[in-house]
């Protein structure tokens, strides 16, 4: 079967014969096959063309596809001009529709002046610049609005595979259906009879209706007029998962993820569709969180009622809470006037704490921004024999965000908990950055929450990041259960790896391997593996010229560049080698080289250069990159 | 030069090996006078045993918090620049340290009594020389030699001096040897720039300390050095340089006074340039590490799936080019020599399979003639 091209456009008399808008040329012989294709058209052609502009994918009869390809830009807003390639599903496929850029759509339009007749395309017209289209499409495929858009529409068709999808056109729908086609026919493979892969980029409530009469309607159709429906966090969380894996590593890669996992042993689409649920739907995902709502799935609807603490795992509960305010240096009762307005009231909320019930208590009383609830926290545990210098690199963190240094990522940082936060400001980041004091040791066994922030990225809701401090030799014997249960929660480790450990004899850090044995792997996101005190070894290549480097911004090849050099250089050095141990085990792992005083201190625990950390922000921009926190592209990239 | 004052015990890190600490009693020689910029004091010492001087960088009595962090900063970029000197010399294999650079011995790195002990120079500096005279005739190509492959050993080693200099740049009349010296305001390459340096001896990017460190900014500097001792202008003197009254140093030179880094040619350019029978520096900084470095793509590439490591797809920005022009490069392995592993072992499956059959033959031939 060959392919041919048909061209509509608005005129006096058409190819059958009538007025208005109807074909006009076509490689096609006789009457015949042109009425057959324009009767199948006619639900989304013989409409208002102005409602037309986009691109279209339908099945007709038996084997026989047809794209449509509406140019508003063709003609005027009123007159704009369609072209129809019809023929073989195998060959005018979605891909071929999809990657077509605006120059192949103008090229297949071309035709003599007045001509009824034009050739059929051949290969060099179809694919000549298809090549060139693949490239830019699936570029734009990777683009956060993108990836996010495409995350909440396969949610829907995880959760209904045989549904149909009716969804508003979101930002570039041609990117996002490349990414949906990829997963679903990833998802389809080797089934005996995959679902067709039609689509329409702009579609009205009547076409629709008319396409659903003659049962064309769209596997995916976008519509301005589609209601807003939104998939449920499980499915959100497995249709992150797996969109950001199809990005990150192709349709081939999440195939080879697919059939790895079993998933393609199962017989059709909907089996295939509840083992990816299963698989990749609940809270302890190897990868993305779902991102969050997008603006036209913000459903006015009450939000949630409780939450888990990042800091005691403690459920709180919103219900009839008593709501608390900072005021200078302590919480007291938030009691609303009844009077407020809507506005009013939800300013007074924005700023508002609730207690946190503290059960089991395991932990002194804290208390969490209310606007966290509901939130997904970032649990980071941070991991190194009790002198590794743990302490102090996040003391050194912390002290480098209150001097307003975390520039380079786009994100609002705040306390978590405002009391805690001070009380960690002044015992921690004050002595050791304007004091110049050594810091006490973390206790052996040890596990305890240090400080806590909430990171908002713009667009997107606050996440709590929580830091832990484990001194993990003894930890296996030593832990409390609720310790243990921590441990289980943690969604990133950072390790600190202390030079001074380094020796012949040497297996590496014992809290490294007791962490390393306890965590259940597939719940960590994600390690920082961060050599403490590097102004020691700032006369070694490589890690002399990282101390004098500045991240300009978050440069995911940076820290790959980082991540080599510094492997390496551990790697070289047999006495060091042991302390590589995470790299291996964890899957998305990078390595820095800090220094959270940038001198040592002297007999007298005094630091005679002053302290002057190196490169400690360094370490959590990553992190914040590989747990999801921060969500842009370039995040994305981070560690893998 | 002072009478000897004390004895004291020092431990030292080795600056080609720091897991090698010695101790070793030295004996107060003198004090030497330190260069105006300097906030480091010297001091000549004899180590007792070997009986060889030292000269030890230390830092001043009672600085004041400014002065200290000064002092420290030059003691670390001395010490710095040594270290990658002498471990780059080591795995070169060249017959002893190059006499055109300053020799960093060890260090100490104690926080609060940090020292480099360094071979005491050799002859004067520049500045003092041209004050009595100008360099002879016969002393000039060795000179200019001596100086360029100075500047290709630390661009080798990622070094940017950073205050190449008639202060900084030594000449021995008797050994009619140049030597560069002082690396306290040296750097790494590829760093972020600081401004360093004044006019007209500091290039104009690294004075406005805009982009990322270079050797080549140390090539501007040596050009003027060499300008001036060449031909007894000093370049301060002017606002453009009289070039067009010397063309054969125009010529010679060309480029060296380029706006910018990039533009300028390396030193290892300039020596092929004057001395193409000079061997070549042929190692570069952190060769030693491309197996691990191979370890960790090999282990990336597992974990994305992805069956071999694809070697050298991602440009190093810290790489430093190789000294020297192609000619050296290809000798010593080209830019791949470094960063990438060897290439797998082909011939060894080859041979065996050639041993095999060969053996069968001889077999098969002993069998038939049976």
């Amino acid at each position: 079967m060959t392919v041919h091209r048909t061209l509509y456009e608005r005129s006096g008399r058409d190819l059958l014969g009538t007025a208005g808008f109807g074909p006009v040329a076509t490689s096609m012989f006789g009457d015949a096959p042109v009425r057959r294709l324009a009767e199948a058209l006619a639900p989304l052609l013989d409409t208002d063309p102005r409602e037309l502009a986009g691109l279209h994918r339908l099945a007709l009869s038996g084997d026989e596809t047809a794209v449509v390809h509406v140019d508003a830009a063709a003609g005027s807003r009123t007159d704009p001009a369609a072209q129809v390639l019809s023929g073989p599903a195998g060959v005018v496929t979605w891909r071929l529709a999809l990657i077509q850029p605006d120059a192949g759509w103008a090229r297949l339009a071309e035709r003599p002046p007045g001509a009824r007749r034009v050739l059929p395309p051949g290969g060099s017209a179809l694919h000549s610049l298809a090549a060139a289209g693949r490239t830019d499409v699936e570029r734009r495929a990777g683009a956060a609005a993108c990836v996010e858009r495409t995350v909440e529409l396969f949610a829907r068709l995880l959760e209904a595979p045989r549904e149909p999808v009716l969804a508003k056109a979101g930002p570039d729908p041609v990117a996002v259906l490349w990414n949906l086609f990829n997963l679903l026919t990833s998802l389809a493979e080797r089934t005996a009879d995959p679902d067709p892969a039609t689509f329409a980029t702009a579609v009205s409530p009547r076409q629709l209706a008319g396409l659903g009469a003659v049962g064309r309607t769209p596997r995916i159709a976008f519509s301005d007029a589609a209601a807003t429906r939104r998939a449920g966090v499980r499915a959100r969380r497995a249709a992150a998962f797996v969109t950001t894996y199809l990005i990150d590593h192709g349709a081939v890669g999440l195939r080879g993820l697919l059939d790895g996992h079993g998933v393609l042993a199962r017989s059709d689409e909907a089996a295939r569709a509840d083992a990816v649920l299963d698989l990749w739907g609940g809270p302890a995902v190897l990868g993305f969180p779902a991102p969050p709502p997008a603006e036209e799935d913000a459903r006015p609807v009450t939000p949630p009622t409780s939450t888990q603490c990042p800091i005691c795992l403690s459920t709180i509960g919103l219900e009839g809470a008593q709501l608390f305010q900072w005021k200078v240096d302590r919480y007291q009762k938030l009691e609303l006037p009844p009077n407020l307005n809507a506005d009013q009231r939800e300013q007074q909320l924005k700023h508002a704490y609730v207690q946190c019930p503290n059960t089991g208590d395991q932990q002194p009383t804290h208390f969490l921004p209310r606007a966290y609830v509901g939130g997904d926290p970032v649990r980071i545990a941070l991991i190194g024999a009790s002198s590794a210098g743990k302490t102090h690199l996040l003391a050194a963190m912390i002290g480098a965000i209150e001097r307003g240094e975390l520039t380079s990522v786009e994100a609002n940082i705040e306390p978590l908990d405002p009391e805690r936060y001070e009380t960690f400001l002044l015992t921690k980041v004050t002595p050791l950055l304007a004091e110049g004091k050594v810091l006490r040791r973390t206790d052996e066994g040890k596990m305890s929450f240090e400080v806590g922030l909430l990171v908002t990225v713009p667009g997107h809701a606050p996440r709590a990041v929580a830091f832990f401090d484990v001194a993990g030799e003894e930890l296996s014997t030593h832990a409390s259960a609720s310790e243990k249960t921590y441990l289980d929660n943690v969604d990133a480790l950072l390790f600190a790896i202390d030079p001074d450990q380094f020796s012949g004899a040497a297996l590496g850090d014992r809290a490294f391997t007791t962490v390393l044995n306890h965590v259940p792997k597939t719940r960590i996101k994600a390690a920082a593996l961060v050599l403490t005190k590097a102004d020691q070894l700032r006369f070694e290549y490589p890690v002399d010229k990282w101390l004098r480097r500045r991240a300009a911004a978050l440069d995911s090849a940076g820290i790959l560049e980082e991540s080599e050099d510094l492997y390496a250089y551990l790697h070289h050095d047999e006495r060091a080698r042991p302390w590589l141990k995470p790299y291996a085990e964890i899957e998305r792992v990078t390595l820095h080289v800090t220094s959270a005083t940038g001198g040592a201190k002297d007999d007298s625990d005094v630091y005679p250069r002053g302290v002057r950390p190196q490169r400690v922000l360094e370490p959590l921009i990553a992190l914040l990159a590989m747990t999801g926190v921060l969500r842009s592209d370039e995040a994305r990239r981070v560690g893998r | 030069m002072t009478q000897p004052i004390a004895e004291e015990e020092l431990r030292y890190l080795r600056a080609d090996d720091a897991s090698v600490e010695i101790t070793r009693k030295v004996r107060h020689v003198g004090e030497l006078v330190s260069p105006p910029a300097s906030s480091l004091r010297r001091r000549l010492v004899r180590e007792q045993g070997s009986e060889r001087l030292l000269m030890q960088l230390r830092m001043p009595e009672d600085p004041s918090p400014r002065e200290r962090m000064r002092a420290l900063e030059q003691l670390d970029g001395e010490i710095l620049a040594g270290v990658r000197l002498a471990r780059l010399v080591q795995r070169s294999g060249a017959d002893g340290h190059p006499a055109v650079l300053s020799r960093l011995v060890g260090y100490g790195d104690a926080p609060g009594n940090p020292f480099a002990l360094l071979d005491p120079y050799i002859g004067e500096p520049l500045a003092a020389l041209l004050d009595r005279r100008a360099l002879f005739e016969d002393e000039r190509m060795e000179f200019q030699r001596g100086l360029l492959e100075a500047l290709a050993w630390t661009a080798a080693a990622g070094v940017v001096h950073r205050a190449v200099s008639p202060a900084t740049v030594r000449w021995d009349a008797d050994l009619r040897r140049v030597q560069l010296c002082d690396f306290s305001r040296a750097t790494v390459a590829d760093t972020p720039r600081t401004p360093v340096g004044v006019k007209p001896w500091a290039s104009p990017d690294q004075r406005d300390g805009v982009g990322f460190a270079d050797p080549r900014d140390d090539v501007w500097s040596a050009g003027l050095v060499l300008f001036q001792a060449l031909h007894g202008h000093d370049p301060g003197a002017f606002t453009r340089l009289p070039l067009s009254e010397h063309p054969d140093f125009a010529e010679r030179y060309q480029a060296v006074f380029a706006g910018t880094a990039a533009q300028r040619p390396t030193a290892a350019t300039l020596l092929e340039r004057i001395a193409p029978r000079v061997a070549p520096v042929r190692v570069t900084v952190g060769e030693e590490l491309a197996k691990d470095r191979a370890a960790f793509r090999r282990l990336r590439g597992n974990k994305l799936g992805e069956p071999e490591p694809v070697a050298g797809a991602r440009p190093r920005a810290d790489t430093v080019p190789p000294p020297g022009p192609a000619r050296s490069q290809g000798e010593s392995g080209g830019t791949s020599g470094p960063l990438e592993p060897s290439p797998p072992g082909l011939w060894l499956p080859i041979g065996v399979v050639i041993v095999v059959l060969a053996a069968g033959a001889v077999v098969a031939y002993l069998l038939l003639a049976r």
